[in-house]
């Protein structure tokens, strides 16, 4: 057990994170099984890396002595709400670059926060190396699809999804930002000054 | 590649667990209680098989079987590339 306090809006985080790489891991898993050719190997190991964030999560909140927040609804399934479901791999691929670059900044915003756990921010440190590839294996798969889609498709795509991505967090703020405030995110923060657009 | 009804059930069955003696070209998909992501899963693995590019627009409008069969012999990559080239895509 570690005997550093953990104020109750950082437990409730560190759970929806966790919730979050569950879904992630789950519709990986989806995606794993179906997709051909070298995405394969990188989608596989997609999946298998969001599993073992959740892993991270699980363990860090045990560390604490803490259990998870039930949660409800993960960031995904207000996104997937927003965008539609992923019709196609480029759209598989699209909105994950899309959502991995939010992900790293917010992750990055908890990592820079002074007050952040030590036993969080180790989580995160390890989480973000695996993040990084993500956006960087995702970004070569969409380069390579530019034959297939025709470039000008993925560009519209990622356009959209960016759209709506921005949609989505402003709304989570709004819905969450009283758990959020502790990093400094508020809506306004994001509305206002916010230079850190993944 | 040409997609036939027989080959586009059994691939649905596989990814589904959906008995292919179930599938009929008027069995709708809504019959098939396919969750979201199993949805997803369903649509990648028939435009991986058959080379095809479904939009979002074209799912939407698929309410059975035959319809998705329908839209796997419309929906050829190199038919799609050559339409969002011409910007009627």
């Amino acid at each position: 057990m570690n005997k550093t306090a953990v104020s109750e809006n950082e437990r409730w985080l560190l759970s929806y994170y966790r919730a979050s790489e569950i879904n992630g891991a789950l519709f990986f898993g989806r995606v794993a099984r179906t997709v051909r050719g070298p995405l394969l190997v990188d989608v596989t190991h997609h999946f298998t890396d969001e599993a073992n964030h959740a892993n991270y999560w699980t363990q860090c909140l045990h560390e604490m002595d803490l259990t998870p927040v039930p949660q409800n609804r993960a960031y995904q399934d207000q996104y997937l709400e927003a965008v539609g479901m992923p019709a196609n791999v480029m759209e598989v691929m699209a909105i994950t670059q899309v959502f991995e670059k939010r992900v790293i900044g917010q992750y990055g915003r908890h990592q820079r926060y002074a007050g952040t756990h030590p036993l969080a921010r180790a989580t995160i440190q390890k989480i973000m190396l695996d993040e990084r590839w993500h956006v960087k294996y995702v970004r070569d798969a969409l380069a390579d699809m530019a034959d297939r889609y025709g470039p000008e498709l993925i560009d519209t795509t990622l356009a959209r999804f960016t759209t709506a991505d921005d949609e989505v967090y402003a709304k989570t703020l709004e819905e969450y930002g009283q758990r959020l405030e502790f990093l400094g995110e508020t809506t306004e923060h994001y509305h206002g000054t916010e230079t850190e657009h993944p | 590649m040409h997609a036939t009804f027989a080959v586009v059930a059994e691939r649905i069955s596989i990814t589904s667990g959906v008995a292919v003696d179930r599938l009929r070209p008027e069995t709708t998909l809504k019959e098939l209680a396919l969750d979201s992501f199993l949805l997803v899963e369903m649509a990648v693995d028939l435009q991986e098989e058959f080379d095809a590019i479904f939009t979002q627009e074209d799912l939407h409008r698929v309410v059975t079987v035959g319809d998705l069969v329908e839209l796997l012999n419309t929906s050829q990559a190199a038919d799609v590339r050559a339409r969002s080239a011409a910007g009627r895509g």
